[in-house]
């Protein structure tokens, strides 16, 4: 029996695998057996890791010969598993970490509000189920599809791709309208169902507490309120280095009511958490770099930019003659780097596209309304909207931005709203958002600057200094802010991280141990394969002579010696050149001898296998016969 | 001298090993590169494809090839920015994930940030079960990748739509350092499709010779060593040369390492040719 069901496996396995192979119908079969596989090598794994330790920790123990070896085996191995497996270091996964909410325990049976639409469940055939993400929430009732929660935008998508018939779908549209926080809430509550949390986004007022206690009179529901407005008021400060000059505690207000400034203290506070948009607004109170002209003028002399007759660009430039010497190579640093700045023109043309009116999509509803009116060719794409043109007080706002000493974007959007009569329209601040997603800060530039200025050539000190000093004080405040985001935050999933995550555990042994130390034993090759070529290839025969001038000709074809030493070869004998002999050897001996030796083993493994198929080959169950 | 020579201590090789190998690398010596027709064939496999193209790159490997395989792997992977193909990124072995991370960071993120993760690019990470994986990309890829390496769902990632199974994608490129690699994408996946999967690869020295029998049927294209990859890179600058002041150094990774390589081999021929004149010559002062 302990034979006989062993050699039934691998009958079956061949025999499926085979069939798998030549027959189109059973292809599922040998990738179930090759699933199967993959379980088998995973315990196999297990038993390997264990059988390790203990060989090696058996030598260890009774201080065998290179027992030192096996130690350092045992170290290294139990070492990376450990932090691979704890996740030593490694940071919450950030698209789960829900930045800028609190979250409070709500099991879904305590949450208070179930929403239903008229409608069905489609019926599916086999074993397709709800998706995973509402399974919990959906059900059917009374001709009504009940959803309990909201109705979050993953859900939504993954309902609508769940069934693709337009009354489906115009079911989950309604559903996904209904679903909602009420009105004052939306965009600030949600509930997450997996790890059945009620989240709010920000910090609570006492009064939106208020309001929503009085939405249910569940006790689960209130506990979840309280818990979050306790979470909503938990004060976080750091101390900041000097502050940027924009930075007031009327505009740290502006971008959160949350936020609080001193200056005459130093130090940024904030209550709650902090969304990224947040410390996004915070982070960029450093003036953005200058733009250029569209048009430079010439040159005025070969060690000069041309740029210089502008005034921003020649003020740099002096500020940089004034503290040191520049050679002509770092001046055409200084001209390439001036040239790839962003220019008016081009943000204008940013926003001339972002205005260009796109076609609106239909909804399922109303492509089921089309329907049933009678229509029969239904687009999905409705007319196109209006295109939205800059007016020409909004290209002058632009500009006379543009020619302010210092620039902040959102000196241009109060700009922009003052030029379009109090609000910036949608698709105007969508395109200033974008544009200046790759515009670099002034001191971000300068550091280009530096770094290209010193591959061309030396920098002084001062110059060094003065290209640098900005660039320092946005990482120190930049710091600052990220520790102040760090702080503020609750971490939600501490595991959810990647085992290797940049500067984790895993990550470091990888980067610095593993990655080198491999290097160096594929490197020590070469030193070993010299000396054994040195004293044990000799032509001491013909065939060992053939080798020896096969091995002559692909090592000097293999690199440029082979064009050097014979390119001066005429046409005619052009195949006796170096590469060309390499490439007939490859292509026509190597051929050959790889073809045959292929077939050889295509064939043995073929005898092999129907052997072992066929119980006739017993050698892997430790049988002789 | 000739005792001497004869009972040479192989220290004295490893010192000539190791100054060979250091002089061209501090003198940056450069040397000329002329594109084989196989290292043309494999250019053209990428260059020849319309704009936006699916390329499948398959990380075989692990950073102790990285001297052979980095700068080809970062070749394909230019080439493939630089032609806007859409890339998915896959490994078989356990490292090649680490890898693809290091190119997406240092080359793609670094050199071409226009690009859009899980628009233009997805890293779809590493898989145990060597041509297993292989044999399931075959008829149902989305049943083993249900996700990519950052668990992003893959029905949600938009490069991947349309994409089931390997034969959706208009080029598979296997940068591979031996078993599971490049042979086995061959006999799984271009020898059971040979009309439906395109293959090309970069391989290491060692592996290259045992697949010369599969071009040009079954592989398309093929880089050999290091030296297909200067070739490679070579083809790269002449097509698409980087803009005026831009640093070419990022682009000649290879071609860097051309020079070491040469006056390594020379080295090696010397040692080869002077061991047999020292054993010819002590086969006659042998008395008979």
């Amino acid at each position: 029996m302990k034979r006989t069901i062993p050699l039934a496996i691998t009958f079956l396995c061949g025999v499926v695998l085979l069939a798998a192979h030549f027959s189109p119908y059973t292809h599922r079969w040998g990738e179930a057996a090759m699933i199967w596989f993959d379980i088998l090598a995973s315990i196999a794994f297990l038993l390997g890791g264990g059988n390790l330790l203990k060989v090696h920790l058996k030598k260890v123990v009774t201080q065998q010969a290179g027992w030192a070896y096996s130690l350092i085996t045992v170290v290294a191995f139990v070492v990376t598993l450990w932090v691979g497996l704890v996740k030593w270091g490694v940071p919450p996964a950030a698209h789960l970490e829900h930045y800028g909410e609190s979250f409070a325990h709500l099991p879904l049976e305590e949450f208070p509000f179930t929403y239903s639409v008229p409608g069905q469940l489609p019926e599916k055939t086999g074993r397709v189920l709800l998706p995973a993400s509402v399974r919990a929430q959906l059900r059917q009732a009374d001709g009504q599809v009940v959803f309990r929660g909201w109705l979050l935008p993953n859900q939504k998508s993954d309902l609508l791709a769940y069934h693709p018939t337009l009354a489906w779908r115009c079911v989950v549209e309604q559903l996904a309208q209904a679903a909602q926080p009420p009105e004052p809430f939306r965009g600030k509550l949600a509930y997450y169902p997996e790890p059945q949390a009620l989240a709010f986004r920000g910090s609570m007022t006492a009064q939106q507490r208020a309001e929503l206690e009085a939405l249910s009179p569940s006790a689960a529901w209130r506990s979840a309120i309280v818990a979050l407005y306790e979470a909503g008021q938990r004060q976080t400060e750091v101390v900041v280095p000097s502050a940027p000059e924009r930075l007031t505690p009327e505009e740290a207000r502006k971008i959160s009511p949350a936020l609080d400034y001193d200056p005459a203290g130093r130090t940024l506070r904030i209550r709650g958490p902090m969304s990224l948009a947040e410390r996004e607004a915070l982070e960029r109170q450093f003036p953005l770099a200058r733009p250029k002209k569209v048009a430079d003028p010439g040159g005025t002399s070969s060690d000069q930019p041309r740029g210089l007759p502008e005034p921003y660009c020649q003020a740099l430039w002096k500020a940089l003659q004034e503290r040191g010497p520049l050679n002509a190579p770092q001046a055409e640093a200084f001209q390439t780097h001036w040239d790839r700045r962003w220019t008016v023109e081009q943000l204008l043309e940013a926003i001339r596209l972002a205005g260009l009116g796109e076609p609106t999509e239909k909804t399922a509803c109303q492509m089921l309304a089309e329907l049933q009116q009678g229509a029969s060719d239904i687009q999905p794409i409705g007319p196109r909207r209006p295109d939205q043109t800059l007016r020409p007080e909004q290209e002058a706002a632009i500009r006379a931005w543009a020619a302010s000493p210092r620039l902040y974007r959102e000196d241009l959007l109060d700009r922009l709203a003052q030029a379009s009569g109090g609000q910036t329209p949608a698709f105007l601040q969508t395109a200033v958002h974008n544009f200046f997603q790759q515009v670099p800060t002034e001191a971000e530039a300068k550091k280009t600057l530096c770094v290209a200025l010193l591959r061309a050539g030396p920098l002084t000190e001062a110059q060094r200094e003065f290209l640098l000093a900005d660039y320092r004080a946005q990482w120190a405040w930049r710091t600052a802010v990220g520790e102040l985001f760090r702080q503020a935050h609750r971490v939600k999933f501490p595991w959810s991280g990647q085992y290797n995550a940049g500067g984790s555990a895993f990550w470091w042994i990888y980067e610095y141990m593993f990655k080198p130390l491999t290097a160096t034993m594929f490197a020590l090759l070469a030193f070993y394969v010299a000396s054994a070529a040195f004293r044990a290839f000799r032509a001491k025969n013909l065939e060992a002579a053939l080798l020896l001038g096969t091995a002559f000709i692909v090592l000097l074809g293999r690199t440029a010696a082979g064009t050097l030493v014979t390119g001066w070869l005429p046409d005619w004998l052009g195949w006796l050149r170096v590469e060309e002999l390499t490439v007939l050897i490859m292509t026509v001996f190597n051929t050959a001898g790889t073809r045959a030796i292929m077939i050889g083993i295509a064939l043995g493994t073929a005898a092999t296998s129907l052997k072992i198929i066929l119980g006739m080959d017993r050698s892997y169950l430790g049988s002789d016969k | 001298m000739f005792q001497k020579l004869q009972q040479l201590d192989r220290r004295w090789v490893f010192l000539m090993m190791l100054l060979a190998v250091a002089w061209p690398m501090l003198a940056d010596w450069r040397v000329p590169e002329k594109p084989t027709l196989l290292v043309r064939q494999t250019f053209d496999a990428i260059d020849r494809l319309p704009e936006g193209s699916r390329i499948l790159l398959s990380w075989d490997w692990d950073p102790s090839a990285e001297g052979e395989l980095g700068p080809m792997a970062n070749a394909f992977v230019r080439h493939c920015c630089q032609k806007k193909h859409k890339m998915v990124f896959i490994a078989l072995w356990p490292v090649g994930q680490q890898l693809i991370d290091d190119t997406i960071e240092k080359l793609i993120q670094a050199e071409y940030p226009h690009l859009v993760y899980g628009r233009d690019y997805v890293n779809l990470g590493f898989k145990p079960g060597n041509e297993g994986v292989i044999k399931v990309m075959l008829t149902d890829l989305r049943q083993l990748y249900t996700t990519d390496a950052r668990g992003t769902n893959i029905e949600k990632i938009p490069v991947m739509r349309g994409l089931n199974t390997v034969r959706d994608f208009d080029l598979v490129v296997s940068v591979s350092a031996g078993y599971p690699g490049i042979k086995e994408w061959v006999q799984y996946a271009s020898a059971a499709y040979p009309n439906q999967v395109r293959l090309i690869t970069g391989t290491t020295g060692v592996s290259a010779p045992l697949l010369y029998p599969y071009i040009p049927d079954q592989l398309q294209g093929m880089l050999g060593a290091i030296k297909g990859a200067a070739e490679y890179e070579q083809l790269f600058l002449e097509k698409y040369p980087p803009p005026p002041g831009e640093d070419r150094g990022k682009y000649q990774e290879a071609l860097r390492r051309m020079g070491p390589q040469l006056a390594a081999h020379l080295l090696m021929i010397g040692l080869i040719l002077l061991g047999n004149i020292l054993y010819f010559a002590g086969r006659q002062r042998r008395p008979s």
